[in-house]
C-alpha cells in the first residue's frame, strides 16, 4: 500500500532521531523528501510527464526551458507527437542523421525530433502552419518544486526506498555525519543497479 | 527560481556557516562544472557584413557546438584543412561560408571560411519569431554550451558542489572528508539525471 508523504516524514525522523545534533523540523524534512522523491522518480523513469509546445509556422528550433509551459522540470525529451502522429529520433552529426541544409528544408509535416543537450529541440523539417506538438518527458514530478504542500500526497512503493535514502544521505551532509555517507552510498548505488525496479512495460520499451 | 532554490539548499546543508562571498564563489564554481556536462545549450543569432570573418561568442557562451549560415550547417575544419582548400591567404577568400575554425589566437572567437560577402537582413522580429517567420537571410546562428543558472533537476547537485567548495576552502570550516563526499554525492545524482 503505497504511503503518503506525511509517514515518509515521520520515517525520515526516526532514521535521524540519533543522529540528530540540528533540529529538524517537518519544513525541513519535507524539502528534503522531496528532493529524494524527485531524484528517485528520475532513476526509476517512473512514469512520463506530457508536455503541450505550441511549434511556430517555418521554426525548428526551440528552447524548451522557454518555450513550453512547465518546461523547466524536463529532464529529457523522449517521444514527440505532432497531430496525433509520432515523430522519429535522429541523432545530430550522425551519417543518415539530418541533411547539412537542414537548417531551411520545410515540409508538409514534421517527421523527426532531436536534441542538442537538454535544452534545444530540434523538429525537422519546419512547416509552414502553426501547430501543436506532445512532448512526453522524464521530469521532475511536482513535489520535487516543493509547491506541492499537502502532506497527503501518496508516493508510490518503488520509489520509497531509494527516495528516503537520498533524502536522508543528504541530511546526514547537514550533520556532518561522513562516517554514515559511506554506507549511504553503498545503498544508493544498490538501489540503481539491481533490478528492483518495476519491468519496464512493452509502451515504455517502445517509447525509448 | 533555481539559482535561489540552489543557493538555499546550500545553506540548509551548510547551516549558514559561509560567508556571502564564499557563497557566491562556491556558486561560480558550480556552474563552471555545470558547463562542462554541457546540457545547457542554446541558440543564437549573429548578424553578417560583408567581409565578415571573424565572429564572436554570445555572451555566456563557453564552448561552440555548432555553426549555421543561411541554409546549410557549417563544418567544423582545421587551419591545415582550410590552407589546403584556400591557400595561405585562406583568410582572405570570398564567398558563401561553408566552414569554420576556432580561432587559436583570441579566446571564444571562431573564423569563417570563406569570408562572407553578403549582408544578413536586419535582426528585426516583427511577429516576435526569431527562429521562425522572422528568420533573417543571410545570418549566422550559433549554438553553444553556456555558463547560466542551473535548471530546477540540479539544484541538489549544484549544492552538493557549493558545498565541496566552501568545505575545501582554507578555513576554520575546513572539511576535506566532507567536501570529498558532497562530490561524490553530486556526482551520484548527476549521473541519474544523465540516465533519466
Amino acid at each position: 500500500m503505497a504511503k503518503n508523504v506525511a509517514d515518509l516524514i515521520d520515517e525520515l525522523q526516526l532514521r535521524l532521531r540519533d543522529t540528530s545534533a540540528l533540529a529538524l523540523t517537518d519544513t525541513i524534512a519535507m524539502r528534503f523528501l522531496s528532493y529524494g522523491v524527485g531524484y528517485a522518480a528520475l532513476a526509476f523513469a517512473d512514469t512520463l510527464r506530457t508536455f503541450t509546445l505550441t511549434t511556430v509556422r517555418q521554426q525548428c528550433l526551440y528552447n524548451i526551458h522557454n518555450d513550453v509551459s512547465g518546461g523547466a522540470a524536463i529532464v529529457r525529451v523522449v517521444r514527440v507527437a505532432v497531430d496525433g502522429r509520432d515523430l522519429s529520433y535522429t541523432e545530430f552529426g550522425v551519417p543518415g542523421g539530418l541533411p547539412v541544409n537542414w537548417p531551411r528544408v520545410s515540409g508538409d509535416a514534421y517527421e523527426s525530433f532531436s536534441m542538442l543537450g537538454k535544452r534545444l529541440l530540434l523538429l525537422y523539417p519546419a512547416v509552414n502552419r502553426a501547430s501543436t506538438a506532445t512532448l512526453w518527458c522524464r521530469a521532475v514530478p511536482a513535489l520535487y518544486t516543493n509547491t506541492v504542500t499537502d502532506t497527503t500526497t501518496e508516493i508510490a512503493d518503488d520509489l520509497i526506498p531509494l527516495a528516503l535514502t537520498i533524502a536522508e544521505t543528504l541530511l546526514l551532509v547537514r550533520e556532518r555525519r561522513v562516517d554514515r555517507l559511506r554506507e549511504q552510498f553503498q545503498l544508493i548505488q544498490r538501489y540503481l543497479q539491481v533490478p528492483q525496479r518495476v519491468e519496464a512495460t512493452r509502451s515504455q520499451r517502445a517509447l525509448r | 527560481m533555481s539559482a535561489t532554490d540552489a543557493k538555499t539548499f546550500f545553506d540548509y546543508l551548510n547551516g549558514g556557516l559561509a560567508s556571502a562571498t564564499i557563497k557566491a564563489n562556491g556558486y561560480e564554481y558550480a556552474l563552471d562544472a555545470l558547463e562542462r556536462v554541457g546540457w545547457l545549450t542554446s541558440a543564437t543569432l549573429v548578424a553578417v557584413t560583408a567581409g565578415l570573418i571573424t565572429v564572436s561568442f554570445p555572451s555566456g557562451a563557453v564552448r561552440l557546438l555548432r555553426v549555421l549560415y543561411d541554409n546549410r550547417e557549417l563544418s567544423r575544419e582545421n587551419r591545415a584543412t582550410l590552407r589546403d582548400l584556400g591557400g595561405p591567404r585562406w583568410q582572405d577568400v570570398k564567398g558563401e561560408p561553408i566552414a569554420f575554425v576556432e580561432d587559436d589566437f583570441t579566446d571564444r572567437t571562431f573564423q569563417l571560411y570563406p569570408r562572407a560577402t553578403r549582408v544578413s537582413t536586419a535582426l528585426s522580429y516583427p511577429n516576435n519569431e526569431p527562429f521562425g517567420r522572422d528568420y533573417p537571410i543571410g545570418a549566422i546562428v550559433t549554438l553553444t554550451s553556456d555558463r547560466t543558472d542551473p535548471p530546477i533537476w540540479f539544484d541538489v547537485p549544484c549544492a552538493l558542489i557549493m558545498m565541496t567548495y566552501a568545505r575545501s576552502l582554507e578555513s576554520a570550516n575546513q572539511d576535506l572528508e566532507l567536501a570529498a563526499a558532497c562530490e561524490k554525492l553530486a556526482q551520484l545524482l548527476t549521473g541519474i539525471i544523465d540516465r533519466a
